[in-house]
Formats: C-alpha cells, sequence, structure tokens
C-alpha cells in the first residue's frame, strides 16, 4: 500500500514457483504457485497528525506572531456515503453518522493542537437539507471551541448559503461567517495586536478577479478565505500568503514563493474515488515567517483500494490466505476506523475456467465479509477481477458459438462505433428517475461491460467445460 | 477421421481387448447388458479428450488390474496414426499421459491431438458426433413443448451448448432485473425504484422536520423570552410582597421610635455635647489655684540676687579693650619673623645690583658701543628681528635649490637636442624640408586636397560638356515634336468636327427636333474635345520648358563650382612650395616623411617639454633672488629701526638675546627684592605703632618701651581683670533664669485662666453654672437617642440583609399598618397568577425543547440517505448488470442471425432428407418461420404439422435426422469425428427401424464412420440385413481369462451367438449408466395415437401451416 494507502499493489502468483513465505512489507511473498506483498497499508490513529511540511514563504516574508490554525473544508454533512451496495447491519449508525463522526475528530484535533481559530471554507452543511441534527450538531461544536477561546471562520460554498442559516437560532460569538461574494476582512488578534487577517468570500463561480483579496500592511499574517477553484497564478501576487480554498474532495497543496494554495479536501472520503486518509490542514505560522502545514486526519471511515495481482492457476485457498492476509494487516494498522475496501485483483497467465467461475468469486466475496465485517473492522465493498490476459489460442479461431462470440466481441472492441441497441431491450425507455441511464454507455463503460460480458459469455457458452 | 481398431489396457471392466478392423462406414457393436458397451465407449471419449473427474472415479483403477489407458488407432487422409493414453494412477490427471505416434514413429502430444481433433472438444463431441440413450429417454420425457423446443435448438446453434438456450437464460436474467414495466415491483429494479421513491418521501419528511426544528427553536426563543420576563415578573412581585411583611412586622416598633423622636426633638437646640467638657473645667480651677502659690515665691528671689551682682568690683576700659590686647599678643611670633625677612632682603638686593652691572657690561661689549643705554635692549625688541632673520635664510635656501633644478634642467635639454639631432640625422630628414611632424603633415594635407581638387575641377568640366551637350538636345525639343502635333491636332480636329457637326444639329431648322439632344451633345463633346488639345499642347510646352530651365540651373551651378575649385586650387598653390609640378609624387614622399617622423615624435615632444620646464625654472630662480633682496632690505631697515649697528648680521642676533635676557632677569631680582624689603618695614613699623597706642588708650602706667613687654604687661591685667567678670556673669545668669521661670508661670497662670473663659463661651455659657446645666441636658437628650438607637437596631434585625430601610420604612409610612395588610393579599394573589403562568410556559417550552432535542438527535434523516445511497448504488449496479445481460444479447441474437442465415437452411434440408428416409416417405420436410421459434415438418399429405405435436417416435426421427444433420454440417466445416450412437433405435418399430438402418447405413456410405452400440438382437440384426459390420463384444471376464486377452474382429458371426444366452454377470453393477438395460421401450400409445384420427384431427388444426392455411 502506498503512503496514501490508495492504491496497494500485490502479487500473487505468476511465476509458477511452489512454496510458502510470511507476508510483509515490499518483501516478496509467494504462497500457493507464487505470491508477491507489496507495500504496508498505513498506519495511523484515529486522529493522526501528518509531518510537518514546510512551505516556501521565505524568512523575509514577513515577521509575524506565532501561531497555529486548522483548515478544513466540505463536511458535507448532508451527504452520505455513496458506493455501497450492501452494509453489514452493525455498522448502519457508524456510516450514516460518519460525516459527523469525522467532523468531531477534526473539532477535538482543533482543542488538542490549541489553535487560535479554525477556517471552514465552504461546503459545511446544505442549509436547507442538512436537518436539524447538523445544526444542533455545528452549535454544539461552535459553543466548545468558544469555550476555549478558538474563534471560528466560515465562508460559504456552493452548497452551504449561510444566509439561510436560521434566524431564530444565534451563532455563538467566537464564530464569525462570510456570507456574501463580496471580500470582507476579519482581524484576528492577540493582546490588542493584529496575529492575522482573514480575507473572506464566499463561492462566486462568476469572480474573474481576485483583486478584492488584496492584502494591506501590516494586517499580520494575510489569509484568503473563500470556496472554489483557482489557478495558482491567479492567486499570486495579492499579498496573501496562505489561501484557504475548498471544493475539492480530495486534499491538494501547492506550495509557491511566497503563498501556499490549500485544498484541505473533504474531512471523510466518501466514495472508492476518494480512497485514502482525509481531513484537515494544520497551519502553524513561526516567528521568523516560516509557515508549515501538516495533514490531519480525521476520518472515522476510510476508504482504501486493495489491488492484487495473481496468477490464473492460484488455488482459491492460496488467494483466500492473502486475501485474509492483507485484510489483517489493514485493520491491524487502522484499529479505530471502519474501512471500506475495494478488492482489484489482476491476473496473469492464461484463463483458467476453474479461477473465473463467477460462483467462486460470490463465494469469495461472502467470506471476505463474513470474517472482517467485525466493528470497527473491514468491509469488502468489491471484489473485481481484471479480464484474462490470454484466452485459450484455438477458442478465437474456432468453428463454435463460443468463437462466434468472441469475435463478435472483438469486432466491437476493434471498431467501438459499432453500437449496442440496448434501447431494444429496454422498452425504448432510458432514464431511470434521474438514477441512471439505462441504455447509455460512456466509452469506459462500454470497454468495462465488454469486459464483463465476454467473460460471462465464455461461461455461459460452455468455455469453462473445456 | 476414423477409428481403425483399438487396445484397452485397463479400463474399467476391460483388460487387454483388442478390437481391429474396424471398418470406415457403419459398425454395431452388439453386447447384452452389463456387457462393456458403455465402457467402450468411454474409453473412447477418453483416448481422445481423457480422464476427467468423474471418469476416473468411475473407471479407475481397472477392475481387473492391467495398464490404465489404452490405444486407439485411426485413419486419417494424411495416413494412420496412434493415440496412446495412459494414467498415472499416483498422480492423476485430467489428461494423463497422451501420445500419437504416426506411421513414420513420429510422437506428439495433446496439442497436436487437438489439431487432429480439430478443436473439438468433449462438450461438442458429447452434444454432436454421441447421441446416448439417455438423450432419447430425456426427449421422450420431455413434454410435447419442451420436446419441440429442444429439437429447435438443434436447429439453431448447437455445439457445447445451445444458443436458444443460452438466449433465453440471458433473457430470464434480464427481465429478472428489468422488466417491460420499469417500476413494476415484481422485477428487482421495480422494487428499488420502488424502495427509492419510499426513501426519497421519507427523507423529504425529514427534512421538512427540519424545518419544522427551526420554527419549534423560534417558538422556544419566543418562550424562553416570555418565560425571563415572566420570572422577573414574579421575582418582583414576590419581593414586593416580601417587603410588605416586613412592614407589617415593623409597624409597632415605628410607632414607639416616632414617640421618642419627639422627645429628643423637645430639647430643642443644644451646644455641642463635646463643648460642654466638665471635668475639663474642674481640672482648670485647680490649676489656677497651685500656679498663684508659685509666681509670689519666685518674686522673693529675685530681689536677693540683685543685691548680690552689685557688690562685684570692675575695670570697664580695660576690659572693653581686652580683645585688641589680645589680638595683638597672637602677633607676637609674627613680628619677630618680619624681623628676620627685613634682614634676609636686605642682603638679596645687594648682590642683584652686583650682577646687573656685569651683563650690562658685557653687552656693550658684544655691540662694540660703550656707555650705551641698555635699557632699550629687550626681547621684544629682538623678536621682530628673528622673523625678518627667518625669512633671509629660507629665501637664500630657496634660491640655491632653484639653481640646483635649473643647471639640471639645462643638461637634461642639451642631452634631448644631441638625441634628436642624431635621430634626425638617422631618419634621413633633408635640410630644407618640414623639420617636424605637424608641418610634414600640413604640407601632405595640402597636397592631397591639391590633386583631389584637380580630380574634381576635371569631372565637373566633364559634367559640364555633358549638360552643355544635353542642353542641345532639350533645346531641340522645344519644338514639339511631330507625333505629339500629330495627336493634338487630332484631338483637337476631332473636337472641332464635332463642335461643327453638334452645331449644326442644334441650331439648324432643317434638323429634326429629336436629333437636337445629340447635337447638342456633341457640340458639347466637340468643345470638350478642343479645350481637351488645347491643355495638352499647353502641358507639352510647359513640360519642355521646365526641363530647358533645370538643365540651365544646373549647368550654372556646375559652373560656379568649377569657378570655386580653381580658387582654391591656386590658394593652394600658393602655400606649397614653388617648383613643384608632380604633385602626387611630393604628395607619396610628404606621407613617407610622416611615416618616419611618426618614430621621433616623441623625442620632439620630450625636448619640448624640457625646454618649457627649463624656462619654467629660471623664471622661479629669478623670482626667488629678488625675493631674498626684499628681505635683505628689511633687515637692514629694522636694524635701523632698533638703533643697533647695520654690521650686525642674522646670526649675531641668537648670542645678544641670551645676553639681554640675563640682564632681564637681574633687573627683575632686583626689583623685587628691593620691593619686599620695603613692604617689610613698612609692616614693622606699623604694629609697633598700635602697641603703643593701646598703652595710652588703657591709661595705664608705662612700666617697659620694649612695645613687646609692655604688650606683655598688658596681657597680664586683663586676663585677672576676667576672672572677676566671670564671677559676676554666673550671678546675672542666675537672675536672668529666675526671672524667665517667674514670666513663664505668670504666662501660664494667664492661660489657665483664658482656658476656662474659652471652655464656657465655647458652649455659649456665661457662667460656670449655666455651662454645668448644660452638661445636665445632654445626658437627658443621650438617654432617649440609646433608646431610639435600640428601636432602629431591632428594626434593622427584623430587615436582615434583604430588605431596604428605606424601602420597608417607606411601605410603613405610606400605608400604616391597616393599608400594609390589604395590600400584601394583593401581592400574594399577583405572585400565585405569575407563578400559575411560569410553570405553563416552561412545562411548554420542555416540550419544545424535547422535540428539538429528539429532532436533532434523530439519526433517521442520515440512516435514510444512506440507505438511499445504497439503493441508488444497488440500481446503479443493476444497470450494469443488466448492461453486460443486454451486451452478451446483442452480440448472441447477431450470432444466431447468422446462423439461422447461413446454417439452418443447409441444416433442415439435409434433416429433410434424413427424415424422409427414416419415415419412409411419411415426413418430406423439417421447417421453421422466420420469426418465431417453432418447427415445423410437412406431412406427405401437404400440411405443415408443428413438431409439438409428433409422436415421439416421430420425434425421436426428427432428432436423429437433426443430429446426423448436425454432423454432415460440420463435415462440410471439415470436422469429420467417428459418429458413436447408444441404443439410439430402442424406441423405432420395426419397420422404422429398418429405414433407420438403412439411412445409417447408407449416411454411413456417404463417409462418415458410425459405431453404435446395442443390446437389442433385432436391432443388430436389421442392421447385418443391411450389410453393416456387427462386431459382438465378448464377455470382459473372458477377455481376463484370456491370456493376452482377446481379439476382436469385425463381423465375427460365430463369435456373437454365445453371448445370446450367457447369464447376467451380478459384478460390476455400478458400470449402469446408460447401461442399465432400458424397459421395453415399446411406443405403442405413441403409435397409436399416430394412427388414430382424432389424433391427426387434433393435430392438423393445432399446428397448421399458416403459409398453408388458405390451402
Amino acid at each position: 500500500m502506498s503512503e496514501t494507502g490508495k492504491t496497494p499493489s500485490h502479487t500473487l502468483g505468476g511465476s509458477g514457483q511452489a512454496g510458502s513465505g510470511q507476508a510483509g512489507s515490499g518483501q516478496a511473498v509467494q504462497v500457493g504457485p507464487a505470491v508477491q506483498v507489496g507495500q504496508a497499508v498505513q498506519v495511523g490513529p484515529a486522529v493522526q497528525v501528518g509531518p510537518a511540511v514546510q512551505a516556501g514563504i521565505a524568512p523575509t516574508a514577513g515577521r509575524w506572531e506565532p501561531f497555529r490554525f486548522l483548515h478544513a473544508s466540505d463536511l458535507l454533512l448532508h451527504r452520505p456515503l455513496q458506493g455501497l451496495a450492501e452494509f453489514p447491519t452493525a455498522w448502519q449508525s457508524v456510516l450514516a453518522s460518519a460525516a459527523y463522526h469525522s467532523a468531531i475528530r477534526f473539532f477535538d484535533a482543533a482543542i488538542a493542537e490549541r489553535v487560535s481559530f479554525v477556517l471552514l471554507s465552504g461546503n459545511v452543511v446544505d442549509l436547507d437539507y442538512g436537518g436539524p441534527r447538523a445544526i444542533a450538531f455545528l452549535l454544539s461544536q461552535f459553543e466548545r471551541l468558544g469555550q476555549r477561546g478558538i474563534e471560528v471562520y466560515w465562508c460559504g460554498g456552493q452548497q452551504d448559503h449561510l444566509e439561510r442559516w436560521p434566524t431564530a437560532i444565534e451563532l455563538p460569538p467566537n464564530v464569525r461567517l462570510f456570507p456574501s461574494t463580496l471580500v470582507d476582512t476579519a482581524t484576528v488578534r492577540r493582546q490588542g495586536k493584529p496575529l492575522a487577517t482573514i480575507y473572506g468570500a464566499a463561492s462566486d463561480p462568476h469572480r474573474t478577479s481576485m483583486k478584492e483579496f488584496q492584502a494591506g500592511a501590516n494586517v499580520g499574517f494575510p489569509i484568503g478565505l473563500t470556496h472554489g477553484s483557482y489557478e495558482s497564478q491567479r492567486l499570486a501576487g495579492h499579498g496573501v500568503r496562505y489561501w484557504a480554498l475548498g471544493g475539492k474532495l480530495n486534499r491538494e497543496l501547492v506550495t509557491q514563493p511566497g503563498q501556499i494554495v490549500a485544498y484541505p479536501g473533504s474531512h471523510l472520503g466518501r466514495d472508492s474515488a476518494a480512497a485514502g486518509p482525509h481531513g484537515a490542514i494544520l497551519v502553524s505560522v513561526e516567528a521568523d515567517g516560516q509557515v508549515r502545514t501538516q495533514s490531519v486526519d480525521c476520518d472515522s471511515v476510510r476508504w482504501l483500494t486493495m489491488s492484487l495481482s495473481v496468477a490464473e492457476s492460484v488455488h482459491v485457498d492460496a488467494l483466500k490466505d492473502l486475501l485474509a492476509d492483507r485484510a489483517l494487516q489493514m485493520t491491524s494498522k487502522l484499529p479505530d476506523q471502519h474501512l471500506l475496501v475495494d478488492w482489484r485483483i489482476a491476473t496473469t497467465g492464461d484463463y483458467s475456467a476453474e479461477f473465473r467461475r463467477e460462483e467462486n468469486h460470490s463465494k469469495l466475496l461472502k467470506w471476505l465479509r463474513h470474517e472482517f465485517s467485525s466493528s470497527p473492522g473491514l468491509w469488502s465493498v468489491s471484489l473485481t477481477f481484471s479480464a484474462p490476459q490470454n484466452l485459450p489460442k484455438g477458442w478465437q479461431n474456432e468453428d463454435t458459438i463460443l468463437g462466434d462470440y468472441l469475435r463478435e466481441v472483438a469486432r466491437y472492441r476493434q471498431d467501438t462505433k459499432l453500437p449496442f441497441h440496448l434501447a431494444h431491450y429496454s422498452g425504448g425507455q432510458d432514464e431511470i428517475d434521474g438514477v441512471t441511464r439505462l441504455t447509455r454507455m460512456d466509452a469506459a463503460a462500454r470497454e468495462s461491460v465488454l469486459d464483463a460480458a465476454l467473460l460471462a459469455g465464455i461461461e455461459r457458452l460452455g468455455g469453462n467445460q473445456t | 477421421m476414423k477409428i481403425k481398431g483399438m487396445r484397452i489396457d485397463g479400463f474399467g471392466i476391460w483388460r487387454d481387448l483388442s478390437i481391429e478392423s474396424i471398418p470406415e462406414g457403419m459398425t454395431v457393436f452388439f453386447g447384452r447388458n452389463e456387457a462393456g458397451k458403455s465402457t467402450l465407449m468411454q474409453f473412447i471419449r477418453t483416448c481422445f479428450f481423457g480422464f476427467p473427474k468423474d471418469r476416473r472415479e468411475k473407471y479407475m483403477p481397472p477392475v481387473y488390474g492391467g495398464t490404465p489407458g489404452g490405444r486407439l488407432q485411426l485413419q486419417r487422409i494424411e495416413g494412420p496414426l496412434e493415440i496412446q493414453r495412459s494414467l498415472d494412477l499416483q498422480r492423476p490427471t485430467d489428461e494423463g499421459d497422451v501420445i500419437i505416434t504416426t506411421s513414420e514413429g513420429s510422437a506428439s502430444g495433446q496439442s497436436r491431438l487437438k489439431v487432429i481433433m480439430n478443436e473439438v472438444d468433449e462438450p461438442i463431441f458429447n452434444h454432436v458426433f454421441a447421441i446416448g440413450l439417455q438423450e432419447i429417454q430425456e426427449l421422450g420425457a420431455l413434454n410435447d413443448t419442451q420436446a419441440a423446443d429442444h429439437l429447435y435448438r438443434l436447429t439453431s446453434g448447437f455445439d457445447r451448448v445451445s444458443l436458444i438456450d443460452v438466449l433465453r437464460e440471458i433473457r430470464q436474467q434480464r427481465e429478472k432485473l428489468v422488466g417491460g414495466d420499469w417500476y413494476d415491483p415484481a422485477h428487482q429494479l421495480g422494487r428499488l425504484l420502488k424502495r427509492r421513491k419510499d426513501l426519497l418521501v421519507q427523507i423529504d419528511g425529514l427534512v421538512a422536520g427540519g424545518r419544522r426544528w427551526a420554527k419549534i427553536a423560534a417558538h422556544a426563543k419566543d418562550f424562553s423570552r416570555q418565560l425571563a420576563e415572566l420570572e422577573q415578573q414574579l421575582a418582583t412581585t414576590e419581593q414586593e410582597s416580601r417587603q410588605v411583611e416586613m412592614a407589617m412586622q415593623i409597624a409597632d416598633r415605628w410607632q414607639n421610635r416616632c414617640v421618642v423622636e419627639q422627645q429628643i426633638a423637645a430639647f430643642g437646640a443644644l451646644p455641642d455635647l463635646a463643648l460642654i467638657d466638665i471635668a475639663r473645667l474642674d481640672q482648670l480651677n485647680q490649676e489656677l489655684l497651685k500656679q498663684r502659690d508659685v509666681v509670689n515665691n519666685q518674686l522673693v528671689e529675685r530681689k536677693h540676687l540683685r543685691q548680690s551682682v552689685g557688690s562685684i568690683p570692675i575695670n570697664r576700659l580695660l576690659w572693653k579693650n581686652r580683645n585688641r590686647i589680645e589680638a595683638l599678643g597672637e602677633h607676637v611670633p609674627w613680628l619677630e619673623s618680619v624681623e628676620r625677612d627685613i634682614a634676609q632682603l636686605d642682603e638679596q638686593r645687594q648682590g642683584a645690583q652686583q650682577g646687573l652691572k656685569e651683563v650690562t657690561a658685557e653687552i656693550h661689549r658684544s655691540l662694540g658701543v660703550a656707555n650705551r643705554d641698555s635699557s632699550v635692549l629687550t626681547q621684544n625688541t629682538l623678536s621682530s628681528l628673528h622673523g625678518v632673520a627667518r625669512g633671509i635664510r629660507e629665501d637664500r635656501d630657496r634660491l640655491t635649490r632653484a639653481e640646483t633644478e635649473v643647471r639640471e634642467a639645462e643638461i637634461e635639454v642639451k642631452h634631448l637636442r644631441d638625441t634628436l639631432e642624431s635621430a634626425r640625422a638617422h631618419a634621413g630628414v633633408q635640410q630644407g624640408a618640414p623639420s617636424t611632424l605637424e608641418d610634414t603633415s600640413r604640407l601632405a594635407n595640402r597636397l592631397r586636397k591639391r590633386t583631389e581638387l584637380d580630380k574634381k575641377i576635371e569631372s565637373l568640366e566633364t559634367t559640364r560638356r555633358e549638360l552643355q551637350r544635353d542642353l542641345d538636345v532639350v533645346v531641340e525639343n522645344q519644338e514639339l515634336p511631330a507625333s505629339r502635333l500629330l495627336v493634338i491636332g487630332g484631338v483637337a480636329l476631332a473636337g472641332l468636327l464635332l463642335l461643327l457637326f453638334g452645331a449644326q444639329n442644334w441650331l439648324s431648322r432643317e434638323v429634326e427636333e429629336s436629333l437636337r439632344p445629340a447635337g447638342i451633345l456633341m457640340f458639347v463633346m466637340g468643345m470638350v474635345g478642343l479645350l481637351f488639345a488645347y491643355w495638352l499642347k499647353q502641358s507639352y510646352e510647359r513640360n519642355a520648358r521646365d526641363e530647358l530651365n533645370d538643365f540651365l540651373h544646373q549647368i550654372e551651378l556646375v559652373r560656379q563650382q568649377l569657378k570655386r575649385a580653381r580658387q582654391i586650387r591656386d590658394e593652394l598653390d600658393a602655400e606649397l612650395p614653388p617648383g613643384v609640378t608632380h604633385w602626387e609624387t611630393r604628395l607619396k614622399e610628404a606621407e613617407g616623411q610622416i611615416g618616419k617622423m611618426e618614430d621621433i615624435i616623441p623625442l620632439e615632444n620630450k625636448l619640448h617639454a624640457s625646454r618649457q620646464h627649463l624656462e619654467t625654472l629660471k623664471l622661479k630662480r629669478d623670482k626667488v633672488e629678488a625675493t631674498l633682496k626684499k628681505a635683505q632690505r628689511h633687515w637692514r631697515e629694522t636694524l635701523k629701526g632698533l638703533h643697533l649697528p647695520e654690521k650686525l648680521k642674522p646670526a649675531d642676533i641668537k648670542d645678544l638675546s641670551r645676553l639681554i635676557q640675563r640682564l632681564e632677569t637681574w633687573r627683575a631680582t632686583l626689583e623685587e627684592s628691593s620691593q619686599r624689603l620695603a613692604e617689610k618695614q613698612n609692616e614693622h613699623r606699623l604694629f609697633c605703632a598700635r602697641i603703643h597706642t593701646l598703652a595710652e588708650e588703657t591709661q595705664l602706667a608705662a612700666a617697659e618701651n620694649n612695645p613687646q613687654k609692655r604688650l606683655a604687661e598688658l596681657q597680664r591685667l586683663v586676663r585677672s581683670q576676667r576672672e572677676l567678670i566671670e564671677r559676676r556673669e554666673k550671678l546675672a545668669t542666675e537672675f536672668k533664669k529666675l526671672r524667665s521661670n517667674y514670666h513663664a508661670q505668670r504666662a501660664r497662670q494667664d492661660k489657665l485662666q483664658a482656658s476656662k473663659r474659652r471652655l464656657l463661651s465655647a458652649a455659649g455659657a456665661t457662667t460656670e453654672e449655666q455651662f454645668r446645666d448644660f452638661a445636665h441636658q445632654h445626658q437627658q437628650r443621650a438617654k432617649l437617642r440609646d433608646k431610639l438607637e435600640a428601636i432602629d437596631e431591632q428594626i434593622r434585625a427584623a430587615l436582615g440583609g434583604h430588605f431596604q430601610w428605606d424601602v420597608v420604612v417607606g411601605l410603613v409610612q405610606r400605608h400604616g399598618p391597616a393599608g400594609l395588610e390589604r395590600v400584601w393579599d394583593k401581592l400574594v394573589q399577583d405572585a400565585e397568577g405569575l407563578k400559575q403562568r411560569v410553570s405553563g410556559l416552561t412545562l411548554e417550552r420542555g416540550k419544545l425543547l424535547q422535540e428539538m432535542e429528539s429532532l436533532s438527535s434523530n439519526e433517521g434523516l442520515e440512516v435514510s440517505r444512506l440507505e438511499l445511497s445504497v439503493v441508488e448504488q444497488q440500481i446503479q449496479d443493476l444497470t450494469r448488470s443488466w448492461q453486460q445481460l443486454a451486451v452478451i444479447n446483442q452480440l448472441l441474437e447477431s450470432i444466431r442471425e447468422q446462423h439461422e442465415k447461413l446454417r439452418q437452411p443447409e441444416t433442415l434440408k439435409e434433416a429433410s432428407k434424413y427424415l424422409e428416409e427414416l419415415t419412409d416417405g411419411e415426413y418430406k420436410r423439417i421447417w421453421t418461420r422466420l420469426v418465431g421459434e417453432n418447427l415445423f415438418v410437412d406431412h406427405e399429405g401437404g400440411q405443415a404439422i408443428n413438431v409439438e405435436f409428433l409422436s415421439r417416435g416421430t420425434r425421436e426421427a426428427v432428432f436423429l435426422a437433426l443430429r446426423l444433420a448436425l454432423v454432415s454440417a460440420y463435415a462440410r466445416r471439415g470436422i469429420t469425428l467417428p459418429m458413436v450412437l447408444d441404443d439410439v433405435l430402442v424406441n423405432f418399430d420395426e419397420e422404422r427401424c429398418h429405414c433407420a438402418a438403412e439411412v445409417l447405413a447408407k449416411f454411413a456410405k456417404t463417409g462418415y464412420q458410425v459405431l453404435m452400440f446395442t443390446c437389442h438382437h433385432h436391432i443388430h440384426q436389421t442392421f447385418s440385413r443391411h450389410g453393416v459390420a456387427v462386431q459382438a463384444l465378448p464377455h470382459h471376464r473372458d477377455v481376463i481369462k484370456t491370456e493376452g486377452g482377446a481379439v476382436v474382429k469385425v463381423n465375427a458371426e460365430d463369435e456373437w451367438d454365445y453371448l445370446v444366452d450367457e447369464p447376467l454377470e451380478p459384478e460390476y453393477k455400478d458400470d449402469v449408466e446408460g447401461e442399465v438395460a432400458p424397459p421395453i421401450l415399446e411406443d405403442l400409445v405413441d403409435h397409436e395415437n399416430l394412427k388414430s384420427e382424432m389424433w391427426w384431427e387434433t393435430a392438423y388444426e393445432a399446428a397448421v401451416d399458416p403459409r398453408n392455411g388458405n390451402d
């Protein structure tokens, strides 16, 4: 597994050597015919503070009072986890409230790190759809911060229109909102002296100029707080040292001379596309002008993509051993987190009918889910096998239905303009309540469907009987 | 490919069985039940496809031992070959060990076998080339529709699987996912969509709960505000109630307090109690009495002391001068010292006079004059000479240096001049030629300019001549050339003609009116033409004139330039040396000379610089010389002004200065000692005079004349007078002290008296009695005040720290004891009312807060959203699965379409032929419609009957026909494998069995090898009658008993008779699959049905071909 825990890579089989071995980090291990195990899973406590990264602001850039702040965005308290077709019953509450649990970790981190203030770069919650729980939750957390003298600066994003905050609910005095698209200024002071000045504005997709964010002199550490994706060049030259932006679901940090452009990403990965750790950014401004950033992982539920490579000839028991080994590694190294894992198994060698039997795959997934779905634990969301590298040589040429089928698949693969008349089978209908389009496929989906259709066709046309 | 023979080493019940010379056509293997027919068929399949698990378990290890496996001899077009397949029982695999050996002896393995088998695997072989009894039984077990469907499958793609079956399965799966009505809950998508809809409604409700939460929050906030106001109101009321209650409690005390206050007020205005101090008054009276006694005693003591002082004698004159006497006495040592100084200074003055005399004589000697007044010679006088002497000395030094520099410069100039001369001589500079580089350069420039002028003059001459020549041409061109005149004339003539013609048409009366506008037009055009000709002529002439003027101007310019150039040339000639004719030669010489002279330029420059430097030095030397003379003159004038001899040199000044310094020293010494001597003598005289004067003033008789002794006497008298004075002063001091004490006591007495008066007056009393009465009144009033204070204390104790005095007392004063009761009752009632309202509001607010808490802590919305996400993901997954199925469906439909288009007609045509033969012409044709999956057969009467309505036997005939057609279809694709039939004719009657034997025999003769296994005697007899080779299988027990195994040859008719009566072997009953003797498959019912008219009518009505329906 890589540092980010996003695309772990392992191989199983391939060389044909028999033997057994101990799985370990970065170590080649052979199980059954042959097993290779890649890197280890990332370790981390519930809230993990990453190593400090020194940003590129030169010491001559300014002299400021030393302080720290925590930056987060896109909490999206109203958005559930996506991409789960099933989950264990015992996990229901954990998964449903994952955004809240992760947000609590974020606010805990702010208190534990004794920051001066907290920046929220929009998309915290859709106030129209978040429900009472979100508002009550935010109020309680803001009050917690307020009791410890931590201020909150929150700019509106595309989904949290702050002017819609219920008028009957008063925000604590330590919370300052930036609901307007016009740039407003707030100065954080320590003993009467300006510590930092925040130039904040809500998301404005039509914003063409960043001139309004021009930082003044003697204002402490200048921070730009807004929501949206901007090119780094556009942000340069306004005197702002730290751009606290939001709108991206994965963490992104661009360090340039004189400024840092930071997207902390959502504090929780919502689907498999956002695999790996998520959280906030802890920023330390030193007295000598150095600015250091640290990642703070807050996610209570984490998506992981575990890639393995096995030989087609591997026995299902050997594959089970490898999967169990990887699963145990992940759960032991992330014991406080609920893990959602996409297993992606690439195969090497010639097609094996036994290995490709669909019912075996279903059994394997069922077994994985049964074995490791304690709470907290690991839930195997999917188990996908790549298309086989090689099909038996004779199939493509044989004068059988299978041969005809393979040639037909190859023809559709070769000529991507050949249409699939799926509407013929759907009764002419296409869209299902805006959820999905039954008969539409983009290029990637077409390739994926053809891969699956190839294997399903082989199995149905007797390929596994040979 | 055909099987020629086989050798079973060990397989199932067979061991060491050899079957040889199997014919290329059809062979019937006859054997009774459990004879090992199926084992033989499985052996053939094993040789072709190996030992799959089920076959291994069933036939391995061999029952009677032997090497597992065997060999199959094949005949191919390419030649004979043998397949040997064996199994290692220790390490069993699906394939076993296979060796393909050709007649040439080459051996190969499994891959070669796949080629030999044309990639036909076992499923295909089983489905196409092998027909088992089981299939026949299954077909029979199907209902009519299923059987028809089963037969149709054979026509529309059938090898490992049936294309129809696969398509149907996919369709079923697809429809299971998505139905025709997407929202039909019978299908998976319908269920998901319904669930999704429900969830969306649920989520909307929960989100609406959010809005309700905000409203509740607003209500709760309003309630809180009202509650706070009511609680404030209640608190105020309760406070007032308690205050009134307290006022009621203290009302009586307050009344008492008011009475006491009135009594106190009755005393009116008394003096301040602090002013009425009775103890003080008593104390003052006592002190005044004592003080009077002390004053009287001191008056007596004063009188006694005054008398004692008057009795002491005093010399007042002497005592008056006592200080002067004592002061003079202190100066006696000083007087002695003055006398010593006088003697010493006198001696010093005499020495200075002698030294002055000697130095004066020495100065006279040095100046060479006698009796000169030396007092004028001072250091100041000589200092004016010092500056002049120093200037002369410096000027003299500068003159010496200047002369040295001039001499050195002269030597250098001479040296450079000699060097330059020799360099010039070396460079060959001629006499008379310019001697310097500048002159030579100037000459070369002039020569160069002279040469260029010659060229310029020549060029100008040429230009002038050319211009003159061109001028002639231009002059000639002043007259217009003929061509141009012709053009101008032509234009003018044409214009004139148009003018005239136009004028005629315009003005003539003879011309028609319609032509007048044309005439006007021509007239105008004629005018224009004439004007244009005129303008053209003028233009030509003007151009010619301008051109001539230009030429004349240019010629004039050239002429002037020429004149100027000649003038400059003449001026240059005058400046150049005469006699030079070849300017260029001279120019080259000059330029050569410049080249040489450039080498000696540095020397010339250096010489020039040295000369200038020499001149500068000479000027400087002269200047210094003049300065020196001026200084010497000034020296002499200065000596004269000082009356010193002019012969005096500056060097003598130093000695003279030293002598004058000594002279001035002696003078100063003499003057100082004389002055100090006079001062000392004066001081001595003054002191003696003062002693004398003092003695006279004291009027005492002088016993001594010596001043010092007289002074000593006076001092003694003063000392005795002092003792008397001291005694008198002591007495005076005591008197003063007594007097002072008296005055103090007297003042104290007055002070006490004044204090008593002030004490009385401060209290406003005029008498001591009045003062004491004031004190008594104060005592009475203080008692009343104490009483008042006690009442206040009681009231305060009652109020405690909770009530304010002013408020409670105010209430008592305002309402009185009776009014307070009424007020208290009203307040209590108000408080009760408020409490009830607060309680109600608190309850309401609690409910709201409870509801808010319930709403905000409810994670139902999140759960619903998660569930919605799950449902949507399931829909996505379902969509993807559906798409996969739809894609597979489309691809297979495409294949099926191709198959039905290209292969089905051929297969059906061939099957029709076989069916006709199998049914002896009763059924002519098998066909299918373009749409639908129904198979029809045409009866000989022309009726089209759906296969569904055929009898079982006929359906089996159709089945056999279709399978034969399939084998033929494979053969057309180049795949020819032996066909293996396992008692497929058991359900045929004798007649149809005969037809079948004929068909199969005929089929085999067309090039197909058919191996048929049967246990029925009549069947093998039938085949035998059709000339089909029949192989009776030996009993495996006999094979084992035979040493070296049994060798079976085809057509061994003599050997199968014994098999007929052989009893059944009980052992190895497991070998039953497909081998168990079927029941007597007398399909009498079907045959009877077939012959039944009623059946025919039903079948005809139900299954008549629509194409023939109109017939």
